[in-house]
């Protein structure tokens, strides 16, 4: 599995942590991909509950596939959106985004006492664990 | 099992649809609401695309309650099934649903392009091709 982008936005769009695995990007370039993602979801999020043939409270997206790539997404209680993109082959990561937010997103940054709610995660450890994570996911990247 | 069909033409606008297992049946402005919103993310997933990739826009929507399958033509018809969760071969159906448009659409003397369609044919070959495959 090719993994591309990883990003978490929170209820309002900001974006709270973005790491580009593949290629990188101009700021100005990241910023105006970043507000068209955060547009897309949100939009994606409110159609898919109002086209749902039956009755649902709460979003039923899970992900989305084009020709070139396959994003994933994960919405928490909170409203906190974690959104990946990976390869067309990839399976569902439902359970591999629940992981994150789990395993790591939790322990290094909700439980760090110098972490501001609503502001950029600045936390090395989160970003060394969550490369080590995607590192086992993506068997090319080290190669 | 297939909820929902539609067709939307190249400017987001509706053009033809069509219930299937009695689902509830939205309005038409809700429908001209779906379909253009549709029609803009579809441009807007091509724009994010990650570098160095053909830059194609959303085919196969998942969620937990259902399916949404887009097949756009080279032309920018777009012919979309909503279907549940573990459908498979939406692809091989849509392109199916391409042929009887251009055979009773496009052929039709009386059909304008961009209009919406209201040919008793077509609806025959539309249920034939879907209620067949869903029992």
């Amino acid at each position: 599995m090719i993994i591309y982008d990883f990003y978490i936005f929170n209820n309002i769009g900001n974006c709270l942590f973005y790491i580009e695995l593949r290629g990188q990007r101009s700021e100005n370039k990241r910023e105006n991909k970043q507000k068209l993602m955060f547009g897309l979801i949100y939009t994606l999020k409110s159609f898919c509950r109002k086209f749902s043939p039956e009755p649902i409270s709460v979003s039923p997206f899970t992900s989305y596939v084009t020709d070139s790539y396959k994003l994933h997404i994960l919405e928490t209680h909170s409203g906190l959106n974690f959104i990946m993109i990976t390869d067309t082959n990839a399976p569902d990561q439902t359970s591999c985004l629940s992981y994150i937010y789990s395993n790591l997103f939790s322990p290094f940054v909700l439980r760090n006492p110098f972490y501001e709610p609503k502001k950029p995660i600045s936390s090395a450890v989160f970003r060394q664990k969550l490369l080590e994570h995607f590192d086992t996911l993506d068997s090319s990247r080290k190669a | 099992m297939h909820y929902h069909f539609f067709i939307v033409n190249k400017i987001g606008l509706i053009i033809y649809d069509r219930y299937y297992q009695g689902t509830a049946k939205l309005s038409a402005n809700d429908m001209i609401r779906f379909s253009s919103t549709l029609n803009s993310v579809h441009l807007i997933s091509a724009q994010i695309t990650p570098p160095n990739l053909r830059k194609t826009g959303l085919k196969v929507l998942n969620t937990k309650t259902f399916k949404l399958f887009c097949y756009q033509t080279t032309t920018g018809v777009m012919f979309c099934l909503v279907s549940d969760p573990n459908s498979q071969d939406m692809e091989s159906l849509c392109k199916k649903a391409y042929q009887h448009y251009s055979d009773y659409v496009l052929k039709n003397p009386f059909y304008e392009t961009d209009q919406q369609i209201r040919i008793e044919g077509f609806d025959q070959a539309i249920d034939r091709l879907f209620l067949e495959k869903a029992v």
